[in-house]
Formats: C-alpha cells, sequence, structure tokens
C-alpha cells in the first residue's frame, strides 16, 4: 500500500468513528436564538405574534436533527422536544437511548432510539434501560424483532474499565438458531456500545468513558455459550458493519413518527454504487414519489444520505431499498409507515 | 432498472470533498432562504461532514463539534451576505480549518490532545485486521506531529478529495504551498513507512 492509499485508509477509518450529537442542531439553534433574544418573544403566545410564531415553528420543525432517528411516537412538530441535557420530571430524567433489533426476516440489526426516563442519568442506567428495551422485544417497527425468552431481564450493569460488563437474568434457555444467535449476541454489542458512545458525545476527553467491549453474565456468572451457539466466554466487541448491519436503513423519520408537510428522510446503507431508491407509497399503494438517492455523505463504510421530501397530509409508507445489477429485484427493503400532519 | 429518471436530473450536489449530498435544484435557489432555512439545510447535509474533518484536524470530537457548531452560529449570524450554497460551503470549509488552527494553538486543547495518545476511542470492528488498525494508528499519530499546513493539506487532499486550488483556497495559500506541503507531508509518511520495514 502506498502512502496515499494509507492516508486515505488511516482518515477514513479515523472519521468513520465520530459520531455527532443526536441534538446538534437543537443546540446551534438554542445558541442563535439566544443572539436574537427577541424570539423568545414569540413564545409567551400574544396573540398578535401567532402567526409569526407558527413560521418559526414551522422553521424550527425543519431544522430538527435527521441524523439520528427520532423516538417512537415522537412528533417532529417543533416542540423542542430533544435538549442539550435530558430534563427532569417529577418522577425522573428523560432521555432517549438508542436499541437495536433484528430484522423479522433475515437477521441483520436496525437501530431505533427510544424514549425512556431513568431514575438518574447515569451511564449504567442508560445502559440497563436500553438493553431492557432491547430483551423485551418491541421497535417501533413491526419489521424488527428480538429473540431473547420472554422472562430475560437485566440483573446489573457496570463499567469495568473500558468494558461494560451486563449481566442477564431469564436467558439460559432458547430455542434459536445459530444465525439468529449470533445476531441477538450482535444486537446486545452493538445497543450497548452505542449508548456508552452517545454518552460519550459531548463529554471532555477525560470524563469519556471510551468503552471497546462487553463482557456478558449470565445469572452472575461468565457463560461459555449462549444457548449452545455463540461464545460469550470473551469480551465481545462489534463485529463487521457490512455483515451485521442493514444494508438500508431508513434512519427517519421512525416507523409511526408524525411529521409536517416539509421534512428529511435519512438513509444509510452499503449498497451496490452506493445507489438506494427511495419511494413514498399512499395506504393503497400508489406511487406518490420513487427517487434514485446516492449515499455519498458521511463514512465511506457506510455512506449516508438526506433527502428533503414535501408531502400532503395523510398516511404514508417511505421504502428504502436497492435494487439487485442481476435482475433489478428489491433488495434490503426497510419501509416505515409515517402521517404527515 | 426501475429508476425514475425524470427525477434525478433535479438533483444537485452540494459537497464538501467526498461528502456529496443531493439536494433538489429547486432548494437550492439560495436567494430565498432565510438564514434559519439556510442553517436547516446546510446542517442536514454539511454537519457530520465538517464535524469529521474537524476531527482529523484537531483530534479531539469534542472541541471538533463544538467548533463546528460554533461556525454554523457565525454562518446564520453572517448569512446576508454569503446567501449562496457554493459560498456557504466554501465558508464552511475555511472556517472549519481556520477555527481548527485557533484550537490547536489553545493550551489546554494541546494537552489534552497529549493525554489522549493511546487506544483508540472504540475497539475496531472484527473485519479490520489488527494490522490495519496498528497502521492506522501510527499514520494518524504521524499525521498529528506534522506541522499544521502539511497535516491540512493531506487531510484535505486525501480526506476531503479537494483539488489543489480547493485546498489553496481552503488553506488561505497558494497552489505552490500546497505542493510544498503535501510533498513534505508524504515524504515523513515515506521515511515512517521505511523505518518500520
Amino acid at each position: 500500500m502506498n502512502p496515499e492509499e494509507l492516508l486515505r485508509q488511516a482518515f477514513e477509518a479515523r472519521a468513520g468513528r465520530v459520531e455527532v450529537a443526536p441534538d446538534a442542531l437543537g443546540t446551534i439553534r438554542r445558541r442563535i436564538t439566544g443572539a436574537r433574544p427577541r424570539r423568545r418573544a414569540l413564545t409567551i403566545g400574544l396573540a398578535s405574534l401567532a402567526t409569526t410564531a407558527a413560521a418559526v415553528a414551522a422553521t424550527v420543525a425543519l431544522a430538527l436533527p435527521r441524523d439520528v432517528a427520532m423516538p417512537p411516537g415522537a412528533t417532529t412538530d417543533g416542540t423542542p422536544t430533544q435538549t442539550a441535557t435530558p430534563s427532569p420530571t417529577p418522577t425522573g430524567v428523560a432521555t432517549r437511548v438508542p436499541v437495536y433489533y433484528r430484522a423479522a426476516k433475515g437477521n441483520r440489526l436496525y437501530r431505533e432510539f427510544h424514549s425512556v426516563t431513568l431514575p438518574a442519568d447515569g451511564l449504567e442506567d442508560r445502559v440497563r434501560a436500553a438493553v431492557g428495551l432491547m430483551l423485551r422485544g418491541a421497535p417501533a417497527d413491526p419489521d424488527y424483532t428480538a429473540s431473547w425468552p420472554r422472562d430475560s431481564s437485566v440483573r446489573s450493569v457496570r463499567l469495568d474499565g473500558a468494558v461494560v460488563v451486563v449481566d442477564l437474568a431469564g436467558v439460559s434457555g432458547n430455542d434459536v438458531g445459530a444465525a439468529a444467535a449470533t445476531a441477538s449476541v450482535q444486537q446486545l454489542v452493538w445497543t450497548v456500545t452505542a449508548v456508552t458512545a452517545d454518552w460519550d458525545l459531548n463529554r471532555p476527553a477525560g470524563d469519556r468513558v471510551n468503552v471497546t467491549g462487553v463482557r456478558l453474565l449470565v445469572d452472575g456468572r461468565r457463560a461459555a455459550r449462549l444457548w449452545g451457539q455463540v461464545d460469550v466466554s470473551g469480551d465481545l466487541v462489534r463485529a463487521d458493519a457490512d455483515r451485521t448491519l442493514g444494508l438500508v436503513w431508513l434512519i427517519s423519520p421512525q416507523h409511526g413518527d408524525t411529521v409536517n408537510q416539509e421534512f428529511t428522510v435519512h438513509i444509510a446503507g452499503k449498497v451496490p454504487e452506493s445507489n438506494v431508491i427511495l419511494r413514498v407509497l399512499t395506504p393503497t399503494g400508489g406511487i406518490v414519489k420513487s427517487e434514485l438517492v446516492t449515499l455519498g455523505e458521511g463514512s465511506l463504510t457506510r455512506p449516508e444520505a438526506h433527502v428533503r421530501l414535501t408531502l400532503a397530509p395523510g398516511g404514508y409508507t417511505i421504502e428504502a431499498y436497492y435494487e439487485s445489477p442481476d435482475d433489478d429485484s428489491v433488495q434490503a427493503l426497510d419501509d416505515h409507515a409515517i402521517t404527515v400532519r | 432498472m426501475r429508476v425514475n429518471s425524470d427525477v434525478t436530473p433535479g438533483l444537485v450536489d452540494v459537497r464538501i470533498g467526498r461528502a456529496v449530498t443531493y439536494v433538489p435544484a429547486d432548494e437550492r435557489a439560495t436567494t430565498t432562504w432565510t438564514a434559519d432555512e439556510a442553517v436547516s439545510y446546510l446542517f442536514a447535509s454539511q454537519y457530520r461532514p465538517l464535524v469529521r474533518l474537524a476531527v482529523l484536524l484537531v483530534r479531539d470530537d469534542g472541541v471538533a463539534e463544538e467548533l463546528v457548531q460554533d461556525i454554523f452560529v457565525a454562518m446564520h449570524q453572517r448569512w446576508g451576505r454569503l446567501r449562496d450554497p457554493d459560498k456557504a460551503v466554501a465558508y464552511l470549509r475555511q472556517s472549519v480549518v481556520n477555527r481548527a488552527r485557533s484550537a490547536l494553538r489553545h493550551r489546554t486543547v494541546v494537552d489534552r490532545f497529549m493525554r489522549r495518545q493511546g487506544p483508540p476511542a472504540t475497539a475496531p470492528s472484527a473485519d479490520v485486521g489488527v494490522l490495519d488498525a496498528e497502521t492506522n494508528a501510527e499514520v494518524m499519530a504521524l499525521v498529528r506531529s506534522l506541522p499544521a499546513r502539511q497535516r491540512e493539506a493531506l487531510v484535505l487532499r486525501y480526506y476531503g478529495d479537494l483539488s489543489e486550488a480547493e485546498i489553496a483556497e481552503t488553506m488561505g495559500v497558494s497552489q505552490g504551498a500546497v505542493k510544498s506541503h503535501t510533498s513534505r507531508g508524504l515524504a515523513a509518511l515515506r521515511r515512517m513507512m521505511e523505518s518500520r520495514s
């Protein structure tokens, strides 16, 4: 490998590890608004300013972060639901956590963000909540699933150096195949490390946990194999993204989201020629929009694209997939039902 | 292919290096964009690539992201003078380089960086061989040790995929200087490779 290739490889590897803050645009907006104190007056509800306030709200809605999926049930109506720091509520701290699920067809993983209320906003609390959601297997998208036993639960979560130790109960027996078992272990690893990466995001270097792996305990003890299928005796790390993650991710809107008439679709994937088809369908299957989107933003290892759409109010299904170079068949379809208000 | 060819021509690209995002052409008529809309559109396509570019220049993810957020706030304030996506993208890119230089001059950042010398923040994927990971770490360490201008030239050329003219504009130097910085940086890298073999 020549020096130029070495540089490209090293830069790409380093840049590919960078995750941006989920609320980055909200932070920018707040700083902009902070520099314009008159805008804040719009929120006091003066009737004479109602029209302007609505316009501002619409602008904010356009600006909601699209680089991460919205929590299920969250609306993109301009309400500043995403804040720089979790907001305390009478019963705990509201935040959201990334959770990976397995495709119901096949074993590739997809990520959703879920809103949770925690007793305290600690790293272990977040991991516990995310893993709990993962075990429960209740994704927003019905095309996703999980294979963990119904009565499984989290006994404890603790950080041991650069490893998160997750102790699970009720997971010792499960009649699934090797592929589903492997995918389930990776589901756990990707979920835990996504939470820790999210945790590190806005923290100074000295405060980051920089987690490199996950140690799985079952009922308080190290297990040799999970479900007799997967070696879990050592510390577990993320497997190759190309072999583990869904080839096409429709990151946002998330399934079940309500969006404004103007919104942005965020897609990521690793497909031939980086070309993805984005389609919008009515509930009766009518094609409202179909376009070729070239993924090019972000990491070369998992390129992304943002596409702005304007739709009339109603229910729609958004599809993202690629077409087989061999026979034009639909491959790696990820689809989400949404409502446009 | 069942591609809707009448949609694709309507898309144009807004680009930073190899980070290309397609924006509908009618939405690119930015003379009608307000400053708020400009932030919204440009955030969607450029924020993440800019943070990644900044990380390669300042080495610290948190500093890089704060730096890029500063730039978006500044762009909003100056939108009346930009009002053009190409100008805005060039402005954002130049701002990343300039602010990265300023950040690196800041002693605390340098100290923070020195403390961060060590293993990467996250474990490499299983597909990334140990040798690759080690090589990448060595290359990044070498790049970090280069003078700022050489580092900028290499990052903009080999990560941003920018032309010499674009790099010169971004760095605020001549194309000749870009050639010089690039060749010196590559020479240092070759020396490193030779010393390993």
